[in-house]
């Protein structure tokens, strides 16, 4: 290697500096604007779909809201039928232990009456009952103790009680 | 003369029997031929069929009519 030139370096210097500075021009005259341009209609770009995608957002955001609303109002329709069935079914069930207590005092009285009847019947059985056995006993007793003087008596009653029938 | 049947309970005596006949003819005022005969179940006293008209005074009859009583009740 040859040993340098200082003489020339600040030539050399100068012409590099001249030649950046040259292509520094050249290339900001031909490629400035374009890519300017390109980085422009980038940054255009990407706000572009930005702004959609944050419109999107809000789009979902009211669809979420929205569907949120509606849940509540069938949630509140569901609680407000299930309100109403509990109720009807409440009245139902209170209608079904009246009738069922309506009929039971029905069946009561009339198991009341029926037991009643059937203690006359039986009361008036047993009297009949008693009233033919004594009668029987009655005839059995008065049949062996009757004798001919009973029968003298029981003939003049007859003719002094009984004489205007005889015709 | 006409007939007529007595029936009288056992141990009716003879003049028990007069008795009623004569009784018969007294109030009927003809005399009546009585065909007397023992009737076990009249228990007591007599009944006596005179021309179609039945006078009972027997105590079967009479414990009858008692029992008819009592159970009407």
């Amino acid at each position: 290697m040859e040993g340098l030139d200082l003489s020339k370096i600040p030539m050399d210097l100068i012409m590099n500096i001249i030649n950046i500075v040259i292509l520094f021009v050249i290339v900001r005259f031909l490629a400035y604007k374009p890519v300017k341009k390109f980085l422009d209609a980038r940054k255009k770009r990407l706000e572009d779909e930005k702004a959609a995608a944050e419109s999107k957002a809000g789009e979902a955001q009211a669809m979420c809201e929205e569907y949120e609303k509606k849940l509540s109002e069938v949630e509140a329709a569901r609680a407000e039928a299930v309100r109403a069935g509990e109720k009807e079914g409440q009245q139902r069930a209170d209608e079904l232990v009246r009738s069922a207590k309506k009929d039971a005092d029905r069946l009561l009285s009339d198991a009341k009456q029926a037991i009643a009847a059937k203690e006359a019947e039986s009361a008036e059985s047993m009297r009949d009952s008693v009233v033919e056995l004594s009668v029987s006993i009655a005839s059995k007793v008065i049949g062996r103790n009757i004798n001919d003087e009973d029968n003298k008596r029981l003939a003049r009653e007859f003719f002094d009680e009984e004489a205007d029938k005889i015709k | 003369m006409e007939t007529a049947i007595l029936q009288v309970s056992p141990g009716t005596g003879e003049d028990t029997v007069r008795l009623i006949c004569s009784s018969f003819e007294e109030k009927l005022g003809r005399k009546i031929d009585f065909r007397v005969t023992e009737k076990k179940e009249l228990i007591g006293g007599f009944i006596a069929k005179i021309d179609g008209t039945t006078y009972d005074s027997s105590v079967s009859s009479r414990l009858s009519r008692m029992k008819i009583h009592l159970l009407k009740k």
